[in-house]
């Protein structure tokens, strides 16, 4: 059993809270701000409240609990005394807190963490944020795409069904669709003129492996169909 | 013949190549397990997940991301690893790399990284930040709900039994329930033909396989079943068996095996058998043709052959020697081969932004009973020989502010070693103009003349109906003596494209065909107009409807049928 890591932490704190009081005859010092971090949770075990980004943060003795009951899953703004380094107030939500810090944003030194599996320090990034972002396709088709066919789109969401979602018309050789989708959402994706028969070929008339994207706000493919695989 | 295609698809599979190693069907339960298919995640509670000779897991709370194939455990988690189990406040594993993480408190947090589902050899390792993500689903409603669900890793989920949640608080019941989220599109490409609608319905997956049912509807059959049976090896090879409208007397039969072979080449086989027969009685027509084609690319082209075997009856002659049954199945002892190589050249771009691409075939038809109808000539001509040539010519698209332009020519011709000669020429022109953000119109105008010219023998071939010849709408019709062979076809076509946000579009059309020939419900409607409206009620749930009027054309005003689709 090593607390050592803990222990000298709190020791620091300790000494910091004792020099500033000590220091202190000039004026009445105000004490730091707490620090506020938003995140979801992961689990609560002992004194220690998890976080889905795998930190853990020690519990003062007399945090308080605010909101739904915390569950995993359940998401989570949690205040952090900067001195004692302690969540002293938990606040509960079956969604995101919006308009916070992230939970990724946490100094390193306020994690409670075994030594030997501490992570070193630097930005970390954050993970797909749970929105709906909007996804642009546009598809340059080939000019000899007959009048008055309809170019469809067609994904894993379907099981590639060959006319999911018909797309519009934007000129002579451009179809694009505006797409909702959860942020962080890979898509795997093809094209087709709704029919077996008529879905989109490689120059020499085999088979196209499906395009992937991953999903985020302002993302607009330019895709090109090569060839359709009834036509030359 | 079916043995012989038979045989073949069995050759073509031995030469298919490795298989992807057998994916793991994984076992899910607990007292209430989700799967939203927006993010193709399955939240359970209380549950146990086990992956057969890997890994076991039992928690609070279980998150498997199907698409990326990652489990999540959190609160009271116990893990059961070959040989070893662990103890842990959380759990996370990567079913690709095999490898997990184990967070627990001892008494500080301490996470040990498991590589390779072996405990032996774990080391104590910070996890990357988005390994314990649990996902947001608080609120959501599943799609699917049950207690027990089956994963087919990469290919299917099945829950037996299924609940539907709606949002009334009724739930729909279900026995079973399987959804295949494949990223491989093969599991899914069927050679059935098209359909107004087709629901499919996945009975049974397999690491390499899938069985569909599908509820269809088409104006000529009504509604109909029909089933297929997919065999998938990796994203290069693939086999579908399939049978359309299986309740009606005629019936689809088709086998398809698509493989593509390193960079070059690829080849494909389609036998395809139609049947006439009420329930199990014999079958009044029988037939079947058999197509194999083999592409390999070159560096400005490709070239294919193509190869095709058809049989216009596979049943014996006849008593009668006419039909069975009755007129209606006749009896033709026709049975061509085709055979024919073809060389095609990529688009060639210009310096200007024009294209222009070229063709060429050369190939020939066999018939013992004769390749030309005897009533059209009564000299048994059992093979002709046929070569052909094509240009197709593109403009660049032309921009100018919002507008844009864009023309394409085509010119075919084929010649055939018997006296004709089939010419077609094809104009498309289609400006495009975007009124604002929302509003944006496709004016297009096409041109096709078709000339099949048997020379001589013209008037033998497009002998001049008797009079009085009637259109199909009932119409005398005497300008049908004029057509002999030419046909035109002219489409002058307006779209309008109102898109205001991606959770609406509502899109109009009109055309006008001027066609030769044309009348009284014989060819296409002149006048026409259809809508369509696509809209997303949820941001996982799309809806089109659309509908054409054909303004009295063969007495139809409005067409038959509503387009309907409901998508993810």
């Amino acid at each position: 059993m090593d607390l050592r890591g803990v222990a000298v932490k709190r020791a620091a704190g300790a000494f910091a809270l004792m020099f500033a009081l000590a220091a202190g005859s000039a004026g009445a010092q105000t004490p730091p701000p707490t620090l506020v971090f938003d995140g979801q949770l992961l689990v609560i075990v002992d004194r220690y409240l998890v976080v889905s980004s795998g930190d853990a943060l020690h519990l003062a003795a007399d945090a308080q609990f605010t909101g739904i009951a915390p569950k995993p899953g359940r998401f989570v703004r949690v205040t952090i005394d900067p001195r004692t380094h302690d969540v002293v107030a938990i606040s509960v939500a079956a969604h995101a807190y919006a308009g916070g810090k992230s939970v990724t944003e946490i100094p390193r030194d306020l994690v409670a963490v075994d030594p030997r599996s501490a992570r070193k320090s630097g930005s970390i990034a954050a993970a797909g944020s749970g929105q709906i972002v909007q996804v642009t396709i546009v598809v340059a088709v080939p000019a000899n795409t007959p009048t008055g066919d309809v170019v469809y789109f067609t994904s894993d969401r379907s099981n590639f069904s060959v006319a999911e979602t018909r797309m519009d018309q934007i000129d002579a050789l451009h179809w694009s669709l505006t797409l909702p989708l959860l942020e962080g959402t890979t898509l795997r994706y093809k094209f087709s003129r709704g029919s077996y028969t008529a879905t989109e070929r490689d120059r020499a008339g085999a088979d196209v492996p499906s395009r992937s994207l991953v999903a985020r706000a302002g993302v607009k493919t330019n895709d090109v169909v090569l060839r359709w695989a009834d036509l030359r | 013949m079916a043995r012989a295609v038979f045989i073949v698809v069995a050759l073509l599979f031995a030469l298919a190549g490795p298989a992807h190693a057998a994916a793991a069907n994984i076992d899910i339960r607990g007292d209430e397990v989700d799967f939203f298919s927006d993010r193709l995640l399955i939240a359970a509670r209380a549950s146990t997940l086990e992956v057969p000779g890997r890994v076991h897991v039992r928690a609070d709370e279980i998150r498997y991301d199907l698409r990326n194939g990652k489990i999540v455990g959190a609160g009271h988690v116990h893990v059961r690893l070959p040989g070893a189990s662990v103890e842990a406040a959380a759990f996370a594993v990567d079913l690709r790399s095999g490898t997990a993480y184990a967070l627990h408190v001892d008494p500080l947090p301490d996470t040990l990284k498991i590589a390779h589902f072996t405990l032996a050899g774990a080391v104590h390792e910070a996890a990357p930040p988005d390994v314990f993500s649990l996902g947001d689903v608080n609120g959501l409603r599943p799609w699917i709900r049950g207690k027990h669900a089956v994963v087919t890793e990469d290919v299917g989920v099945r829950f037996a039994p299924a609940e539907f949640p709606t949002g009334s608080g009724i739930t729909v019941p279900s026995p079973h329930y399987l959804f295949i989220y494949a990223s491989n599109p093969n599991y899914a490409s069927n050679p059935l033909p098209a359909a107004s609608f087709d629901q499919p319905y996945a009975l049974v997956t397999g690491p390499h396989s899938a069985d569909l049912a599908h509820f269809r509807f088409d104006t000529q059959n009504s509604a109909t079943l029909a089933f297929d049976h997919h065999l998938v090896f990796g994203e290069n090879t693939y086999a579908v068996a399939s049978i359309a409208a299986i309740n009606r007397p005629a019936r689809t039969m088709s086998l398809s095996f698509s493989q593509k072979m390193g960079t070059k080449y690829n080849q494909k086989l389609t036998s395809t058998f139609n049947t006439y027969n009420t329930g199990f009685n014999a079958p009044l027509s029988a037939s079947q043709s058999t197509n194999y084609l083999i592409s390999r690319a070159l560096r400005q082209s490709y070239v294919q052959i193509s190869l095709t075997q058809s049989h216009n009856n596979l049943l014996a002659r006849p008593r009668n020697g006419q039909f069975y049954g009755d007129p209606g199945h006749g009896w033709d002892p026709r049975h061509a081969f085709s055979a024919e190589i073809q060389w095609n050249g990529y688009d060639v771009k210009l310096r200007n932004g024009w294209a222009y691409h070229l063709s060429s075939a050369f190939g020939y038809d066999h018939d013992a009973f004769g390749v030309i109808p005897s009533a059209n000539d009564p000299v048994p001509y059992n093979t002709i020989w046929h070569h052909g040539a094509g240009l197709n010519v593109q403009s660049p698209l032309f921009k100018y502010r919002d507008a844009s332009f864009q023309a394409i020519i085509e010119q075919d011709e084929k010649w055939y070693s018997y006296p004709h000669r089939v010419d077609q020429t094809t104009l498309r022109a289609t400006a495009s103009r975007r009124l604002n953000k929302a509003i944006n119109l496709i004016a297009t105008y096409s041109l096709q003349n078709q000339l099949d010219d048997y020379h001589a023998r013209q008037s033998v071939f497009f002998k001049p109906p008797k009079l009085p010849y009637l259109a199909p709408d009932g119409t005398p019709w005497p300008g049908y003596r004029a057509y002999a062979g030419a046909t035109t076809n002219r489409e002058y076509r307006l779209d309008a494209y109102y898109t205001p946000s991606a959770y609406f579009n509502f899109t109009a059309g009109f055309t006008h065909t001027h066609d030769f020939p044309q009348f009284g419900g014989s060819g296409r409607p002149p006048y026409s107009a259809s809508f369509d409206i696509r809209m997303r009620p949820l941001p996982n749930i799309g809806m089109e409807i659309g509908r054409s009027y054909y303004f009295n054309w063969n007495r139809q005003t409005w067409s038959p049928q509503w387009t309907f689709a409901v998508s993810p």
